[in-house]
């Protein structure tokens, strides 16, 4: 959430110390995680102590963030630091990549070999004669013995489409937004980051709706044998970024209403507004494999 | 034909997100590269959409079903 250095920027690499929102982050996750894991084994105050967690965890993002937007107000980091902001989104981003390609990868492994295999293609004739079920490898499967039970799919033509055409065009309002800002339009800068997260909201509010609707009229749930288990780790990740993303774009929103950025010095736009490019092309790649290809 | 031709926009969209995450670092928000490569990728990505509705309406493409 930082900014650019300055002629007036420090000489010095700032070196923050005596910061509590490491170990007050630390104690969030590790009281998040207890919470959710006391949740899953049934015990009564799992859903109390997950809440507690979420809640340590929100003081740590407003305190943190704080300070660094406060540090980055004060010119306290020079090109230095600033080599170490831009250094580490990459690497961050890096293990984004990664992460979704395991999940991209599990779904095509599973279309392309596993699922044919069990059917008997290429060399796994025995396979099929052993199993002796007579399964017809096809997909969408929830693959022999129709673990979860007889589903359908969401149609692609429905809130998915309807999803791609928001998050495209939240892609193209930040992309105005971006242009807005390099040229010094503050008024139009606010208008398009503000349809933006709006947008992102929108978007996870549909998501929410879709999954309620494949729960109750497909009978697609997680535990839809292969199917339901690539469909909802991809799609509600995804969510997840989106979310994260969202919130983001809400905090630089806030931070340009109050005159941050200029237009050669907007790290912490700059950021953002990558990782949502980012995320609006996994869904692309989602929209297209999940639902098309 | 339509598969390759979505696949390759998709790939030529992920090459100008790629390009973006460069000048990102390289740049220091000092040009317009950046913004410019965004642009692109934005662009190239209402394409694909517009391009995988056309190769529906042609017959071409398919939704899964089931």
């Amino acid at each position: 959430m930082a900014h650019a250095p300055t002629s007036t920027a420090s000489e010095k690499y700032y070196v923050p110390h005596g910061s509590p929102w490491p170990i007050v982050g630390s104690v969030a996750l590790f009281t998040t995680v207890g919470g959710a894991a006391m949740w899953l084994n049934h015990v009564h105050a799992g859903p109390w102590i997950l809440t507690l967690g979420l809640g340590l965890l929100t003081v740590m993002f407003v305190g943190w963030f704080g300070v660094v937007i406060r540090e980055s107000e004060g010119r306290l980091y020079n090109e230095a630091v600033d080599r170490s902001f831009r250094m580490g989104m990459m690497w961050f981003i890096f293990s984004e990549v990664m992460f979704f390609a395991g999940f991209f990868g599990a779904l095509l492994y599973a279309r392309q070999f596993s699922v044919p295999w069990l059917g008997g293609e290429g060399t796994k004739l025995m396979t099929k004669v052993i199993r002796g079920d007579n399964f017809e490898p096809a997909w969408p499967t929830n693959g022999p013995g129709d673990i979860g039970g007889d589903f359908t799919v969401i149609p692609a033509f429905g809130l998915p489409a309807i999803n791609t055409l928001i998050l495209l065009t939240s892609g193209v309002t930040i992309t105005i937004a971006h242009h807005a800002l390099r040229a010094g339009n503050r008024r139009l800068l606010n208008i398009f980051l503000a349809l933006t997260f709006l947008l992102g909201f929108l978007f996870v509010y549909l998501q929410a709706t879709e999954y309620v609707e494949a729960y109750t009229h497909h009978n697609l749930k997680l535990s839809t044998g292969i199917y339901g288990s690539t469909f909802f780790p991809l799609t509600a990740f995804h969510g997840f970024h989106v979310t994260i993303g969202a919130l983001m774009l809400t905090v630089i929103w806030f931070r340009c209403l109050k005159g941050h950025f200029t237009p050669t010095q907007h790290f912490a736009f700059e950021g953002v507004a990558w990782y949502w490019h980012f995320v609006d092309v996994v869904w692309l790649g989602l929209f297209i494999f999940v639902y098309w290809l | 034909m339509a598969r390759l031709l979505i696949l390759a926009c998709l790939l030529a969209i992920v090459l100008s997100l790629g390009s973006a995450l460069v000048h990102f670092v390289r740049d220091k928000g000092e040009s317009q590269k950046m913004v410019r490569a965004l642009t692109i990728r934005v662009s190239l990505s209402v394409l694909l959409f517009a391009l995988l509705m056309l190769a529906w309406w042609l017959g071409w493409i398919e939704p899964h079903v089931r």
